[in-house]
């Protein structure tokens, strides 16, 4: 099977250079036929692509040791889940994934355009088969899953414990899922570069493949960050660390652009910046994958150092320097057909949250490339620690806040002061007051968490003012009842109402992050069976500390009786410290959740003899609102995505009123502020 | 080994049919259609959008007609183009039945049928007083009698 698995790696190879070529030649020769069949090319990659990937699945069921990624990533015990989630535990297996999805990704925009867009498929056909090569090199060449080693082991080494854990099968894969999405609209972008049809077309080409590549994205990092809470054992989500930035980077760029697109749908403006951004998102997805792989920088996600390293961040400069000379090519092209409006316009907001998210991943870039930069210029290795990015991101943060809550009121173009108080009052009103409760009733400590609280307050009633205006303007538009207009709304007008949703989602997330930070509590001890310890109105006494032996791994598991603070008992929670077979020892973190906090409980070291183990006990406020909110987040982002059929609108237009335009003149002030 | 001799003969077989099939069997047409009805539908999926924009006070009068303008002439263009290739069709189709049928109709038969079928295309205006109307439009913009958008087309 490995041979099967390798010869299709040759295979999808020959079939993108086909791609590639037949592409280029269609594009310069305009040949209908020939275009098709590099087309075809790209499926037929993704069938030999898919072929190895089978191959591999194939190889770790069967439990193969002599092929080298098997016996390194699986073992005679693992499971069937985690067995067939070792297929990305690995570079080989992982930029196999990132080839392999590409292709399928590749072969899906194939057939959505067979019909429509050929003008622009050409070019987006070589940039496609253009990245499918180099990864489809990078495995076939550099980290080739499929390798046999010298002798065959008799068990492998199993999967790393903390692999160990469902996210495997969530936060890797939607993580190379959203990477992989944004290579669509780079090849369209490209495409529209080259040929010169710079008109709206290829961005309401790809605009659901950004969302859904951004959703995938933000479910990658979300539920990275949910792992990294309930798997490592410190108590935290989020550490700054490279690796968690290289997929925090293409994210916030994204995000730039989900919103810099509307303004040039709306008022023909920052062409530019547009395409930069897409060009941007995709430059930082290949040197994400450049900074996690080439063993360049330190990270707990501690990636083997590889060759790999130049080719990646080589072929990151090529697509940034080919795309950077179109885009001078093509300036005179993309001049602006609309101007700036007033500067209390929607655009102006757009523009300001623009620069706000590029502004912070610029940040985060130079946070993590400073090492880099540090130990070639000047030979000291450092790292940059904490400090630097939350001292610097998070006023940037605070101001994005300040902004999701006024440009939603704004009025494209002619926006006016008097407009924008008129419906801005409420929502200024209830986070004026939120700020003034909240400062007094936190004694005007954690100043940074009060402002977080009183503008998400604000923000939110800006939401909720949004979707009320949409709700009546459906009504008065197409004479809907309550609950059709409540379906409808985000059924027809899924973007406008699904978006305000994302951002009440990101609101309580950030409300979780920002409570958590400012009360989080932390206490060390070393306990004695049946010693106590105290934290924050909790006692936690350990019960008991006894031995759990299975087949795969050893595990000291110690009971804690949990009280609160009037003396209840709130039951008990077990912590373990666990020794796998390949001697990896981990922690398994016991996590007590409520509504407000989480009580989180870490075992450290244990001495069974004596009785006694170091426990690191943390109480933290706010964090079950982080997962709410990133719930929230997707959900809602999905419905904003989710397919509608086009001809719902022909369907919807008979139970229509008069039009809006007709209507203008008659009951324009009507409309509620 | 025969095994795996096998798997790869059928994968490069696959992959080889794949890339040859174009020139063997050509893409039917029906192309440009396609083009125009994927741009007719995303124009009104954005008149729909500006109708909310302007309703919910984030569009000025001004700008509301001349991005909805913009749009109802994109849907416009994309019904021109689809009556242009409708007709093309009916030309095609006559001519083939010409051809097929010597002698079984004569050419007036033909224009007649052509320009009965134009006129079909062509009767989508106000059913009150014939004026032309835009697939968005819910009110005729000469007589102002309501219009049922499912008519259009």
């Amino acid at each position: 099977m490995a041979e099967v698995g390798r010869f299709a790696l040759f295979v999808a190879l020959v079939s993108g250079l086909w791609a590639l070529f037949a592409g280029i030649a269609a594009a310069r020769g305009g040949r209908d036929d020939v275009q098709r069949s590099a087309e075809g090319a790209l499926g037929g990659a993704a069938v030999a692509l898919s072929v190895s990937g089978l191959a591999l699945f194939g190889l770790l069921l069967s439990k193969d040791f002599s092929v080298e990624y098997v016996a390194e990533y699986t073992s005679r015990s693992l499971s069937v889940f985690y067995t067939l989630g070792a297929f990305w535990a690995g570079q080989a297996g992982s930029l196999l994934l990132w080839a392999w999805m590409l292709a399928l990704a590749s072969a899906l925009v194939v057939r959505q355009n067979r019909r429509t867009n050929r003008d622009l498929m050409p070019w987006a056909t070589v940039a496609l088969a253009a990245t499918i090569v180099f990864f489809d090199v990078l495995v076939a060449f550099y980290a080739n899953p499929f390798q046999r080693g010298a002798v065959t082991p008799s068990d492998g080494q199993g999967l790393n414990p903390l692999l160990q854990n469902y996210g495997q099968w969530i936060h890797p894969v939607t993580l190379y899922l959203g990477f992989v999405g944004f290579t669509v609209p780079f090849a369209f972008a490209i495409s529209a570069l080259v040929t010169g049809k710079l008109n709206d077309r290829w961005i309401k080409t790809v605009r659901k493949w950004t969302l859904w590549s951004w959703i995938l994205l933000t479910a990658g990092i979300l539920f990275g960050a949910r792992w990294a809470y309930v798997e490592l054992g410190w108590g935290g989500y989020w550490a700054w660390d490279p690796v968690e930035n290289a997929s925090l980077m293409p994210w916030l760029v994204a995000t730039a652009y989900l919103h810099s697109v509307v303004v040039q749908e709306k008022r023909g403006l920052m062409k530019v910046w547009n395409v930069s951004l897409i060009v941007a998102t995709f430059a930082l997805c290949i040197f994400g994958t450049f900074l996690t792989r080439s063993g360049v920088i330190s990270s707990v996600h501690a990636f083997a150092e590889s060759t790999m390293g130049p080719l990646l961040i080589g072929f990151t400069g090529l697509v940034i320097l080919v795309s950077a000379g179109l885009i001078v090519w093509r300036l005179p092209d993309l001049r602006r057909t609309g101007r700036f409006g007033s500067i209390v316009s929607r655009e102006w907001g757009f523009l300001l949250t623009n620069v706000l998210l590029v502004a912070m991943a610029a940040l985060v870039l130079w946070g993590s490339v400073y090492p880099i930069v540090a130990e070639v210029l000047r030979g000291v290795k450092l790292s940059v620690g904490q400090d630097f990015f939350d001292s610097l991101v998070t006023p940037l943060a605070v101001v994005l806040l300040a902004v999701v809550a006024i440009c939603p009121l704004l009025a494209w173009r002619h926006g006016d002061a008097r407009h924008l108080w008129r419906n801005l009052r409420i929502p200024a009103a209830v986070g004026a007051g939120g700020f003034v409760a909240l400062l007094l009733g936190t004694r005007f400590e954690h100043l940074g968490m009060v402002l977080t609280l009183a503008l998400s307050a604000a923000a939110l009633t800006t939401i909720a003012a949004e979707l009320r205006r949409g709700l009546h303007a459906r009504r008065t538009i197409h004479r809907e009842s309550w609950p059709r207009a409540v379906r409808n709304l985000f059924g027809l007008t899924p973007r406008r109402y699904g978006g305000p949703l994302v951002h009440a989602g990101v609101l309580i997330l950030l409300v979780g992050i920002a409570v958590n930070v400012a009360y989080k509590q932390e206490r060390k001890d070393v306990l004695t069976v049946g010693g106590s310890t105290r934290i924050g109105g909790y006692t936690l006494t350990l019960q008991d500390l006894s031995l759990d032996q299975g087949s795969a791994r050893v595990a000291v598991l110690g009971t804690f009786r949990v009280r609160g603070a009037d003396g209840s008992d709130l039951g008990t929670m077990v912590a373990q410290q666990a020794v796998y077979q390949n001697q990896q020892a981990v922690t398994e973190v016991a996590i007590r959740a409520s509504w407000g906090s989480d009580l989180y409980l870490v075992m450290n070291g244990v001495d069974l003899q004596k009785k006694v183990a170091n426990v690191d006990v943390f109480v933290e406020p706010g964090v079950p609102w982080i997962w709410v909110g990133m719930i929230v987040v997707i959900v809602a982002a999905v419905i904003a995505a989710w397919p509608r059929r086009a001809n719902m609108l022909a369907r919807e237009a008979p139970t229509r009123g008069p039009s809006p335009g007709e209507r203008a003149s008659e009951d324009r002030e009507a409309v509620p502020a | 080994m025969i095994g795996v001799g096998v798997a790869a003969f059928a994968l490069v077989m696959v992959v080889a049919y794949l890339i040859t099939k174009p020139f063997l069997m050509p893409e039917a047409g029906g192309l440009r259609r396609a083009q125009l009805l994927d741009d007719r539908a995303r124009a009104l999926t954005q008149l729909d959008d500006l109708d909310m924009e302007f309703e919910t006070g984030k569009l000025e009068r001004d700008e509301f007609d001349a991005l909805r303008a913009q749009r109802v002439a994109e849907v416009e263009l994309a019904e021109l183009g689809l009556r242009e290739v409708d007709a093309e069709e009916i030309d095609a189709a006559a001519a083939g039945t010409l051809e097929a049928t010597t002698g079984g109709l004569d050419s007036e038969e033909i224009e007649r049928r052509i320009a009965e079928r134009k006129l079909t295309l062509a009767e989508s205006g106000c059913p009150f007083c014939g004026a032309r109307i835009e697939t968005s439009d819910r009110f005729c913009r000469s007589c102002g009698a309501p219009h049922d958008a499912a008519e259009t087309r």
